[in-house]
């Protein structure tokens, strides 16, 4: 499978500071299949959120996690970007608003994206399954962008949807008051026929 | 598994800054109802019997299943087992596809399908499609194709046996498992049928006349991958039959065997690759002395392409290579033909309007080139109402009878021809759903005699509503099927055609209660060409109740034809009068 790392760090020091440390860990957390939901934990020298959403999936096969780790020292300054370069200043006071926040502001994707995908017609009729990996970046504004494919669905025809269906949200202002900053978010959608 | 790592670190401004971003790993599900398999169900007239109806009815045979539904008329020869013709919207029985599990099924001999031996207790799912298809399935699906699926694995490990007896000491027992692995699944069923029936006819030969038939399936399938796998069918059916006549016994096996292979060639891009055989056997018997043998086989073999274009188009085109032989007592002018076809078919599917273009070429040994085409339109209305209109052409290939019988078959005939126009508006109301559609079928070159010519023409309009709703926790359908199938040239009914078909059937699930009913009528027919014998229309109530006593364990119980209505659908045919069957299901492990 397809190891996405975006990550493109740009660090830099100003005048009087040394640079910050950062350590990204790449240790996924296992979810076992059956085990009905999956966790996405945040680990932060202070505070420590967890953060979890319930799931929907009657057949949980397929799950993807991991864990982030940030570690950094006080007094460090580091300027990290997403391959986007957004730089997202905050305050500190931040660090345990946005993590809170961050719950609210996915519950809110997830309703807003349930009212918007569609099962392609043409994918019904010919059986086609299949788990879409679909990352997007939601600005501080609210807008959807760099909608991308992390991994395939084996099927265009659903991969396609998946994108169109975000394109058509195209933003969510809503959100706005809840965004410090922007966010990465990656969503696995799956289509699967029921037998009617 | 996927392993996937997305780290995103806010800047960190004066101080201690940061802001942490991380995927999401919750999973929104995107579902859809399964769809019709045979064609695309939004564009043509597709009834769709799914399993729960099935074990809803407590059919003994496909006849009870399929009879006066939209479009089905059955003419049957005293019983179960025994010869029955199938007219689907008004055409011959030479006029319908029927396929299991995808495999073209038939006697090459006589040109259709001794459909009444498919063991009914194997099914698990069956689409009727009316119309033209032949540019999609070529030769015979001229006035529709009826395809049958039998028993799948399931996703839990579960065995299945039913014990049934009823009158004319009909008694049937069926035992499955199924099974699922990681990426295997696996189901196996057999079952055994047999009645001591009643007289098959009017005539001097005044004894029951029973039958018998064994059957299993088997079918593994196996994923690959996400997205190719790998599918094995295999059904073989064997029956014994006696008959009032100079022909009194008959001893027949249907098998049919398929290998699948579907894969993505790229991620628009996927093909199937199938290749099948399927048998058709029967001897037959006077009073027991063997008299003749015909056995059909056909081997085939199909490449198909799908390739979607953005998310609404869809390409889809391929080969079919088919070799049929016949073995026979019978001494066949010639025994072997192959046919072999290219289709193509684009279909674009928008918000309001859907189209669908196809074309298909087949180049047989016996006639040559046959090219067929079908074009339709589907158009929403709103979200309510929905039109669709289409024209088709279709073929049937003459018969190894028709063609090659020593003494009087004609190697020289053409293929029978027709064009079918249709439109059907379908409106979904807060109670249910209805459907109008109304039709015409031309036939040229119908061949008819003996020696066999191309000399007929039909004429076949009809009208087809249906109405499904659930009223005070009854599912209801009722199936109205009005038409006027004429031969062009004598301006006369074709033979064994009603002219007018009801079908109701009510269900309801209370508890551990399960009852439901049936009417069936039909209206008067012709026996023969000529019109001058009449059998008169009739109407039937069958009753159905089931009470699961566990959750593993059901009883079922029925009582057909509960006014004990005498009919006949074929002249001095009998058909039965009130029986009632009782039957014991158990499922689990």
């Amino acid at each position: 499978m397809k190891l996405i790392s975006p990550l493109q760090a740009f660090i830099f020091a100003s005048a009087g500071f040394h640079v910050g440390l950062i350590l990204i860990s790449d240790s996924p957390d296992l979810v076992l299949p059956g085990t009905s939901g999956s966790a996405m934990s945040v680990k932060l020298k202070e505070p420590i959120q967890k953060v979890s959403h319930p799931i929907t999936e009657k057949n949980p096969a397929k799950k993807i996690s991991n864990t982030v780790t940030h570690t950094q020292t006080k007094n460090s300054l580091a300027k990290v970007a997403t391959h986007k370069k957004e730089k997202q200043p905050q305050t500190s006071s931040a660090v345990q608003e946005n993590s809170v926040s961050k719950a609210h502001v996915v519950s809110i994707i997830y309703k807003q994206l349930n009212n918007h995908f569609n099962y392609p017609k043409i994918a019904q009729r010919r059986n086609w399954q299949g788990q879409v990996l679909l990352a997007f970046r939601l600005t501080k504004n609210g807008n959807i962008k760099d909608i991308k494919i992390n991994h395939s669905s084996g099927y265009n025809i659903l991969d396609q949807a998946a994108i169109i269906a975000l394109q058509k949200i195209g933003q969510l202002p809503q959100l706005s008051s809840w965004l410090s900053s922007g966010m990465e978010i990656q969503i696995p959608i799956i289509y699967q026929l029921t037998e009617g | 598994m996927k392993k996937t790592r997305q780290a995103f670190l806010g800047a960190l401004a004066a101080g201690l800054t940061f802001t942490v971003m991380a995927e999401e790993q919750s999973s929104i599900i995107v579902t859809a109802t399964r769809t019709a398999q045979t064609v695309d169900e939004t564009l043509a007239s597709v009834t769709v019997i799914s399993k729960e109806q099935i074990e809803q009815q407590q059919p003994n045979d496909l006849l009870d299943l399929l009879t006066s539904i939209r479009g089905i008329d059955i003419a049957n020869s005293g019983g179960i087992g025994k010869t029955t013709d199938i007219f689907v919207r008004g055409t011959s029985s030479k006029h319908v596809l029927f396929m299991i599990d995808g495999i073209k099924v038939g006697s090459a001999t006589l040109g259709s399908v001794a459909f009444q031996h498919i063991p009914v207790s194997q099914i698990e799912r069956i689409e009727i499609v009316r119309g033209p298809r032949a540019s999609l399935y070529g030769s015979e699906a001229v006035g529709g194709v009826i395809q049958i699926f039998t028993k799948k694995g399931t996703e839990k490990e579960q065995a299945n046996i039913e014990i049934g007896h009823g009158t004319y000491t009909t008694k049937n027992i069926t035992a499955g498992i199924s099974t699922k692995t990681d990426n295997t699944t696996f189901a196996l069923t057999a079952s055994h049928l047999s009645t001591a029936g009643f007289d098959a006819k009017k005539d001097s030969e005044t004894d029951n006349d029973g039958y018998t038939n064994t059957s299993t399936t088997f079918n593994i399938n196996h994923n690959i991958s996400d997205t190719s796998s790998l599918n094995l069918n295999l059904m073989r059916t064997s029956g014994a039959n006696d008959y009032d006549g100079f022909y009194n016994n008959d001893k027949i096996i249907q098998q049919t065997t398929g290998l699948n292979y579907n894969f993505s060639a790229l991620s628009n891009w996927n093909i199937k690759l199938n290749i099948a055989q399927s048998r058709d056997e029967s001897e037959n018997f006077s009073d027991l002395t063997f008299q003749s043998r015909f056995i059909t086989v056909r081997d085939s073999y199909s490449w198909q392409n799908d390739i979607t274009i953005g998310t609404g188009q869809l390409l889809t085109f391929g080969i079919d290579h088919q070799d049929d032989s016949v073995d026979s007592t019978t001494a066949y002018d010639k025994t072997s033909r192959n046919n072999t076809a290219g289709y193509v078919q684009h279909q674009w599917t928008g918000e309001k309007n859907d189209i669908q273009i196809g074309l298909r070429n087949d180049d047989n040994q016996a006639f040559g080139n046959n090219t067929t085409g079908n074009i339709a339109w589907g158009h929403n209305f709103s979200k309510e109402t929905r039109m669709i209109a289409s024209y088709g052409t279709a073929f049937r290939a003459p018969t190894f009878n028709e063609l090659y019988y020593p003494g009087g078959g004609d190697p020289t005939l053409k293929p029978e021809n027709s064009a079918s126009t249709e439109i059907e508006i379908r409106k979904k109301h807060s109670w249910g759903s209805t459907s109008v559609s109304a039709y015409n079928t031309q036939i040229d070159n119908l061949i008819a005699g003996w020696p066999p010519t191309n000399v007929n023409k039909a004429d076949i309009n009809g009208i087809e509503i249906s109405v499904g709703a659930k009223l005070a926790g009854w599912s209801t359908r009722a199936e109205l099927s009005l038409l006027d199938p004429k031969d062009k040239d004598t301006g006369n009914i074709l033979q064994r055609r009603a002219k007018e078909m009801l079908r109701v059937d009510l269900d309801k699930k209370s508890g551990k209660w399960s009852t439901g009913f049936s009417f069936i009528g039909q209206g008067e027919r012709y026996d023969d060409t000529a019109n001058t014998n009449k059998l008169n229309g009739y109407g039937i109530v069958n009753l159905r109740a089931s009470y699961a006593i566990s959750n593993k364990l059901t009883i079922k119980m029925k009582v057909e034809n509960i006014l004990d209505k005498e009919y006949e659908t074929a002249k001095d045919y009998n058909n039965p009068g009130i029986n009632g069957y009782v039957s014991l299901a158990y499922q689990g492990f």
